[in-house]
């Protein structure tokens, strides 16, 4: 889908980024990850070339993007930044409704895509459509401006630290919505950001840079278990493993059945939603060497120690939706 | 508004009384003359308006009294405003009705003229308004009490009681020409800043592309700004006589080293840099993030210009039009110096002839216009500002 051949910026004597070849599958989330300096940024705006590359290409769908018209390429790939770059000067369905109208979409058309957006991203379109951008909080206003970039229903998104300024609650919620809205659409994105947590939860696909460098990329899996260098495996540090769990659910793991006899009453219960992480938790916690995972109350079977590793080599994650982040059956 | 304007009001409301009570002792206030050319002893306002000159001295003390009292805002801003704005009306008609009076005793070629504490009673009542006002909100009943003075002066003007005044004749007498010059100035005024305009608007743009072409741009306009009109006007004279005697069609058009042509021309050159200024400083300051979303969402440069940069810089680029304006229309005064006709011409015709009230028929429109221009253009730039905020 998007593909970087050898590409390189040079800023007098500077090289922000240097000879990146990276490809991304379509319908992938792609995170560009990396101390800050690292070039993740420039490389993002080399994609709908809002910088021009010094050497090397950019493939979209095989196609070189120096010989297309730089507006147009843009409004095929939705574009969200960390200030959200909401016009004040206009309502937030006239936001919204941005590409579509710079496409010249009929009135009936924009107006219910307009709709939707507002929808999709959670927002009331009779409240907020009206609004001005000044009167919306921080998450709302990021929100918006995830409507705005899928107005036109582009392929692509690029997304520079979209929830960077947010507060840690809301940015969690954006970031399980962004990766519902990714997966429902299959979008492919392209995510920017210098959050670890962050880049591991959404990430299919990981590209670590440092000094304008790809270090490594790969799934966040592949850079926990086989790290290229000491710097991949510093810059996650110890935590990485128990942020991969979290990426993983008790839904993938195969579940071993329940002994015939009642014995397992007394086992921990847990829903089938809950991430590995705190299916780990709950076993340290209690002690017990088995849970139950339950499936809307119902005990669909047992998982111990070894099966949980076992779903964690197989690389799977969640099923869509399922996961709640919340361990405990009620 | 804040406490502390709220308490500086009574300072200037009160300082705006004292001003008119003394305005209404100090011994120039009416000048009784047999004939418009003999010169005559003024006499204060307290002694020429006889028992009114009483009621005058006692609305400015009420005034001043009720502007330091306890009484709640609402109603403190609501007396004080209609005292600051009876006593200036109060003054213009009753000098009208001793012009009268004068002119029956004295004869036709009798002229009463307004002395300087007129005026200065004029602004101690506009001093008195503006303080008192700060203690009203926004609404009709701030608007109408602000502006019911000027409309009574304006009756009295209309209805013809002011006839006998000195001012009133010099108008009697140049009715034709004052609405030729009247039109003309205006028309100076409009096509000057129009040409500001649309020149300010293009080069504050261009300074806002780049250090060195806002060096460039306002290295030009800061020695246009700071060089005298006449000096500017005679350095361009010689220019415009030259293309005028080689080309046919300025010469057909008017074109002289005098004359409207240097007038608009340097009256345009000012008019350009309050909004060139404006401009480019509203442009540089936009949230470089929304510019940057604008882009990367696939705006063209022209789209960015139309639907983003100009509508969020437009209350800044109004606040410069309105300097522009107000700085035109008193500028325009020069036209009537270098043979181009305005309001400026009675100005230096009643200098030459040292004719007070000609010249007064000048300035007063002058200001009139001025203010008048300053008030719509303010309320012009708080609709947009309003409409921004809550629409």
């Amino acid at each position: 889908m998007i593909e970087t051949r050898e590409l390189t910026k040079r800023y007098d004597g500077f090289t922000a980024v240097d000879r990146v070849s990276l490809s991304v599958a379509e319908g992938q989330f792609a995170v560009l990850l990396g101390p800050s300096g690292s070039g993740k940024t420039t490389l993002l705006r080399m994609l709908n070339r809002m910088v021009e590359p010094t050497s090397g290409t950019v493939l979209v769908n095989g196609q070189d993007t120096a010989g297309m018209q730089a507006e147009a390429l843009r409004r095929s790939m939705g574009y969200v930044i960390q200030s959200t770059g909401l016009f004040p000067n206009m309502t937030i369905r006239r936001n919204v409704a941005t590409v579509p109208r710079l496409l010249g979409w009929d009135r009936r058309r924009t107006d219910k895509r307009v709709d939707e957006m507002l929808e999709l991203v959670g927002l009331d379109a009779k409240t907020y459509g009206p609004k001005r951008p000044d009167e919306l909080s921080g998450g709302e206003a990021q929100r918006v401006g995830v409507a705005r970039a899928l107005a036109a229903d582009p392929p692509v998104l690029l997304m520079d630290e979209p929830f960077g300024a947010v507060d840690p609650i809301t940015r969690e919620h954006l970031q399980i919505e962004m990766k519902r809205i990714q997966r429902d659409l299959r979008k492919t994105v392209v995510f920017v950001t210098h959050d670890i947590d962050e880049a591991v939860l959404l990430a299919d696909s990981i590209a670590l840079l440092r000094n304008g460098q790809v270090q490594q990329s790969g799934t966040p899996e592949d850079l926990w278990r086989r790290p290229a260098n000491d710097f991949v495996r510093d810059f996650f540090g110890e935590n990485l493993g128990l942020r991969i769990m979290a990426r993983h659910c008790l839904s993938d793991v195969e579940l071993d059945a329940l002994p015939p006899d009642d014995s397992w009453h007394t086992l921990p219960a847990i829903v089938h939603g809950a991430t590995l992480k705190e299916a780990l938790a709950e076993l340290v916690g209690t002690g017990a060497e088995r849970l139950v995972v339950t499936v809307d109350g119902t005990p669909k079977g047992t998982a111990d120690f070894a099966s949980l590793m076992r779903a964690l080599s197989a690389g799977v994650q969640c099923a869509d939706g399922v996961r709640t982040g919340r361990g405990r059956d009620a | 508004m804040t406490d502390a304007v709220r308490t500086h009001a009574k300072v200037v409301a009160a300082s705006g009384s004292v001003l008119g009570i003394t305005g209404a002792f100090v011994a120039h206030g009416l000048i009784f003359r047999p004939n418009r050319i003999v010169n005559a002893d003024p006499v204060s306002l307290w002694s020429a308006l006889g028992t009114w000159g009483w009621v005058l001295v006692a609305l400015w003390v009420a005034a001043g009294m009720l502007a330091l009292s306890p009484l709640s805002e609402r109603t403190r801003g609501v007396l004080v405003t209609i005292l600051g704005g009876a006593a200036p009306a109060l003054i213009i008609w009753r000098c009208g009705a001793e012009a009268a009076a004068y002119a029956a005793r004295a004869g036709d070629v009798a002229r009463t003229s307004l002395g300087a504490t007129v005026w200065v009673s004029l602004f101690a009542g506009y001093m008195v308004i503006f303080a008192a006002t700060a203690w009203l909100s926004p609404g009709p009943l701030r608007a109408g009490l602000t502006y019911a003075p000027v409309l009574a002066i304006a009756a009295l003007i209309a209805s013809g009681s002011l006839g006998e005044l000195a001012i009133a004749r010099e108008y009697a007498n140049n009715a034709d020409s004052f609405a030729r010059e009247f039109r003309l100035h205006l028309t100076y005024v409009a096509a000057s800043v129009g040409i500001g305009l649309v020149a300010g608007l293009l080069l504050g743009l261009l300074a806002a592309r780049g250090r060195s072409l806002e060096a460039g741009v306002f290295g030009v306009l800061n020695v246009l700004q700071v060089l005298p009109t006449l000096a500017f006007i005679g350095l361009m004279s010689p220019v415009l006589a030259s293309l005028s005697d080689h080309i046919a069609l300025f010469a057909r058009w008017g074109v002289r080293g005098v004359g409207w042509a240097p007038v608009i021309i340097v009256l345009s050159a000012y008019a350009v840099y309050p909004i060139a200024r404006n401009t480019h400083a509203a442009i540089v300051s936009l949230d470089p993030g929304v510019l940057d979303a604008a882009q990367g969402i696939g705006m063209g440069k022209l789209r960015r210009l139309a639907e983003i940069e100009l509508p969020l810089a437009m209350p800044v680029i109004i606040a410069g039009l309105r300097i522009a304006l107000v700085q035109t229309t008193a500028g325009a005064i020069v036209a009537g110096l270098v043979g181009g006709g305005g309001l400026g011409t009675f100005v230096f015709l009643g200098a030459g002839e040292t004719a007070t009230d000609l010249i007064l028929l000048g300035v007063l429109p002058i200001v009139a216009l001025a203010l008048m221009f300053d008030r719509g253009v303010l309320a012009l730039q708080r609709a947009l500002g309003d409409r921004k905020a809550h629409a």
